[in-house]
């Protein structure tokens, strides 16, 4: 079992390395490129890891703590919250003539909306005092219905080139407006936090067992589920800020992993995070280097379209696996 | 000696008490059946002791103190090493194996691969270590979590509490006489053993014990050959038996 | 798959009904101030002492021409979207969905559309035949579309048979003539355009969005005798690569913004790229709020875009 583990980990350490150099040479023009614009691969590149790993490590989180391996960041809500956030400040900012926030990088107000989504979630999906697996589901499902429509609410009332961007902004891609400090920032934290659930990793796996039989071997899960339910959150709006809403990464991620290397969760945890990332940064050399319609592919509609029939496809190998 | 003592126990899930003032006692050594009709607050007695900071449960009143201390105020370690707890419903998810979970019992503890060792063989999981916990019949999954009870407590059965609720219910004859027997030996060495069983015949043949719950208040305590009786039980369970066996219970007509 | 949920001892779905009720409140409370902006400016009486023609004009590009034709005191409805008419016009719809109900208090003569290729809806017809309404729908794209339709609109529209009435439509008429030439004089090369070089016009600039060769926007900066630097697509969405790549000599980033608002914050991560537009400057705005509109309001626009690129002009020669 180690050492397919530690296999499985330099398998996906290797396509991790190999997806970057692609990335590096893939471009309107396939080849290593001048300063300027290796600077701005490398620096799509960079978010790309911090957005891919910080998904899937996100999703492996909320799937343990929730015992639900339905669970990702963007059936909780967090998605459609940052999406509202953006909107409404676009709004805001236009009604009160404010460019400082009308023009802002959305960052702010996304950060502020996934947080919010998951302050709905945590107060209202709790039973007795309890975070409850199933009422955490349902909460997020109908805070992101409540949030997409409050989104197309707030569309219908901006003029038709402010909607426009916004919508596109909603496919999700890698923005090229962070700075530096943002994109570092962000990267360094995905980084902390992966370590951070690296190490919780066996309280994660205690957590496998029921609450009450979790509890009774240590895992201290009153404590456990709302802090890395936060650091999830967290994790998420990083993703968020960088690529807008990116679908199905927090949730197939995983579900792969688990496949190949087992449910053990230090592992899941860095596999998940490495996988994550490849799958970003190579989805975005793809759209990259062809166009559709003159353009680029919104990345987001990408990892939807290779998201979703892996999923489907994982869940009926598991059904006919019968478990 | 009593080792756990409920003393005024009360319970809630939010509305109305399950349990109202419960006082009661597992003794060292003992194994002490919980006996009673379904919703007599057997399961949520137990839950009081392992979850003492609440998973649903909100305990309302009263003390459950381990050798006088409450349960609530050990450290985390002491009570995983001296507290074990055989859920009725054990569930895992992911696929993990019965290595794994059996090894889950020292999670808070030093490692310690003999005590797993041992454990898997009382539990009758020699050569099952590598399967996956959710393939099996749920009989096998009540022995697993048997083992990771047993790991758990592993050199320190002298000062120890088990509290399986009704741990058997899915096992074959075979694998049910060796659990009770592991049940049998923990008590020799010391645990006092909380047995949640419906089965009122293997209560009294078991248990040396007897704590006879209803509408979350203790009814009866004592002595199991003395609890255990038609007298006691019939009332309580709204049946009449035959005969002293406590086989073929009758309903009593519905009033 | 197996979802393995812990269930509680006593499970009440009911509990959750009061939490997802709970839940609506706070948030329609946070959406309701943003509805009634919108549905107040919505909804005035109409006026029905307007005389014929009384128009409703489903279509920002149509309003903006009859208001050109002096006939803006006329339309009683206009679009959902419409930027040109004062607020207390009626919205009575747009392309997807029409308010029928809102169409018939208006008592209107004509409904004008720009529907393109789109039918027009069946229920729209049998309430035209019903209440006598004259329905138009025209295809408007290019320039060559907003000369043709400016100059035959007032054909279509329902001025009353009598002597003022007639008058009145000669007169209109007259006016859509003048405005057609008006339109063929007025878009003829212009040296600041024709000096700004490859133009890349852009619509967004996170991720660049560009104005693509048919667009609008391009056959009037083609007209004016400039080059647009984005040859292929519509709307495509670039990369920053991208822009380094086509290296345009200079760049209009297109918003509806105000004066106030400075270049780099609408110019993005485009402004601080490392490329020959940015390094002399010649990145500009063009602010006007109807430059994407394909209608007479593109009068206005050329001369804005002019104005704009000329100042770039005049900056380079103060410039050493």
């Amino acid at each position: 079992m180690r050492a397919r583990v530690v296999t499985v980990i330099a398998s996906l350490v290797i396509v991790l390395v190999l997806v970057c150099l692609c990335r590096l040479i893939a471009g309107s023009t396939i080849g290593w490129p001048g300063t300027d614009i290796l600077e701005l691969r490398a620096a799509r590149l960079t978010s790309g890891v911090a957005i891919g790993a910080a998904l899937a490590v996100s999703g492996v989180l909320l799937q343990a703590l929730l015992r639900n391996p339905l669970a990702s960041p963007f059936i909780l809500g967090l998605a459609s919250g940052a999406g509202f956030g953006v909107v409404l400040a676009v709004y805001v900012g236009f009604r009160l003539g404010m460019d400082s926030i009308r023009y802002a990088p959305n960052w702010g107000p996304a950060l502020v909306g996934a947080m919010a989504s998951l302050g709905l979630v945590f107060a209202f999906g709790r039973r007795r005092g309890q975070l409850d697996p199933i009422g955490l589901i349902l909460v997020g499902v109908v805070v992101s219905a409540i949030f997409g429509a409050g989104t197309l609410l707030v569309l219908h009332l901006l003029p038709a080139d402010e909607m426009a961007t916004l919508t596109r902004w909603m496919m999700g891609r890698v923005s090229e407006d962070r700075s530096w400090a943002v994109i570092g920032l962000i990267a360094g934290g995905t980084a902390l936090g992966t370590i951070v659930a690296t190490w919780l990793g066996p309280a994660l796996d205690g957590a496998a067992l029921g609450d009450d039989e979790a509890i009774s071997i240590g895992v201290p899960l009153p404590v456990l589920r709302p802090v890395l339910l936060l650091l999830a959150g967290a994790l998420t709006a990083g993703a968020v800020v960088l690529a807008g809403p990116i679908a199905f990464v927090g949730l197939i991620c995983p579900h792969v992993v688990r496949l190949l290397s087992g449910p053990g969760h230090r592992s899941l945890v860095i596999g998940s995070a490495l996988l994550g990332a490849a799958l970003i940064v190579g989805a975005d050399a793809l759209v990259s280097s062809f166009r559709v319609a003159g353009g680029r592919l919104p990345i987001g509609i990408f990892t939807a379209l290779i998201g979703g029939p892996i999923f489907i496809w994982i869940l009926r190998s598991r059904w006919r696996a019968g478990t | 000696m009593t080792r756990l003592r409920f003393d005024n126990v009360s319970a809630s899930y939010g509305r109305g008490e399950v349990l109202c003032g419960v006082t009661c006692s597992l003794h060292a050594g003992a194994i002490t059946a919980i006996v009673g009709p379904n919703g007599s607050g057997k399961t949520t007695l137990f839950r009081t002791v392992v979850a003492p900071r609440g998973a649903g449960v909100r305990r309302t009143g009263g003390a459950v103190l381990l050798d006088g201390e409450p349960v609530e105020q050990l450290a985390t370690r002491r009570r995983v090493a001296r507290i074990a707890y055989i859920p009725q419903r054990p569930s895992v998810a992911g696929a993990f194996t019965v290595q794994a979970i059996v090894e889950l019992g020292r999670y808070a503890l030093r490692d310690n691969a003999q005590a797993v060792r041992q454990a898997v063989r009382r539990a009758g999981l020699l050569g099952m270590e590598r399967l996956i916990y959710g393939e099996l019949s749920v009989g096998e999954q009540q022995r697993v979590t048997l083992a990771r009870a047993l790991t758990q407590i592993h050199g320190g059965e002298a000062d120890a509490v088990v509290l399986a609720d009704e741990p058997t219910s899915a096992m074959d004859i075979r694998h049910e006489v060796s659990a009770m027997a592991v049940f049998r030996e923990l008590s020799q060495a010391g645990v006092a053993v909380g047995l949640v069983v419906h089965d009122l015949q293997r209560a009294r043949r078991w248990a040396d014990r007897a704590v006879l719950l209803d509408a979350g208040r203790v009814v009866a305590e004592g002595e199991a050959d003395d609890i255990l009786t038609p007298q006691r039980l019939g009332p309580v369970f709204g049946v009449h038996f035959v005969d002293d066996s406590l086989a073929e219970p009758v309903a009593d007509a519905q009033t | 798959m197996g979802v393995q949920l812990s269930l509680q001892r006593h499970p009440s779905p009911v509990g959750y009904d009061g939490g997802i009720m709970r839940l609506w409140l706070p948030v329609l409370l946070i959406l309701a101030p943003l509805a009634i902006t919108s549905v107040s400016c919505e909804r005035s009486a109409p006026e029905p002492s307007t005389d014929a023609p009384r128009i409703v004009a489903l279509s920002p590009a149509i309003a903006r021409m009859l208001a050109d034709l002096g006939l803006e005191d006329h339309i009683v409805g206009r679009h959902q979207w419409d930027m040109v008419l004062p607020a207390d016009v009626p919205k009575v719809g747009d392309q997807t969905e029409i308010d029928y109900e809102l169409l018939i208090e208006l008592e209107p003569t004509d409904v004008l559309l720009q529907y393109g290729e789109r039918p027009i809806p069946a229920r729209l017809r049998t309430l035209a035949a019903e209440y006598g309404w004259h329905i138009r729908s025209f295809d408007i794209d290019t320039i060559d579309d907003v000369q043709a339709v400016v100059k035959v609109l007032p054909q279509y529209l329902s001025f009353p048979d009598t002597q003022a009435g007639r008058a009145h439509g000669e007169q209109t008429a007259a006016r859509a003539d003048a405005l057609a030439e008006a339109l063929v004089d007025h878009l003829q090369p212009r040296d600041a355009v024709r000096q700004a070089g490859r133009i890349l016009l852009l619509f967004a600039v996170d991720p660049p969005t560009a104005f693509g060769p048919e667009t609008f926007l391009a056959q009037v900066v083609t007209r004016l005798g400039g080059a647009n630097a984005q040859t292929v697509g519509d709307y495509p969405q670039l990369s920053l690569e991208d822009v380094i790549n086509l290296d345009p000599d200079t760049i209009v980033i297109v918003r509806s913004a105000d004066e106030s608002t400075p270049i780099e914050l609408l110019a993005g991560p485009v402004g601080r790229l490392n490329i020959r537009a940015v390094r002399s400057g010649r990145i500009t705005a063009l602010r006007h709020p109807l430059a994407l509109l394909p209608s007479t309001s593109l009068l206005e626009v050329a001369d804005e875009l002019e104005a704009r690129l000329a100042e770039l002009h005049e900056a380079d020669e103060v410039a050493p």
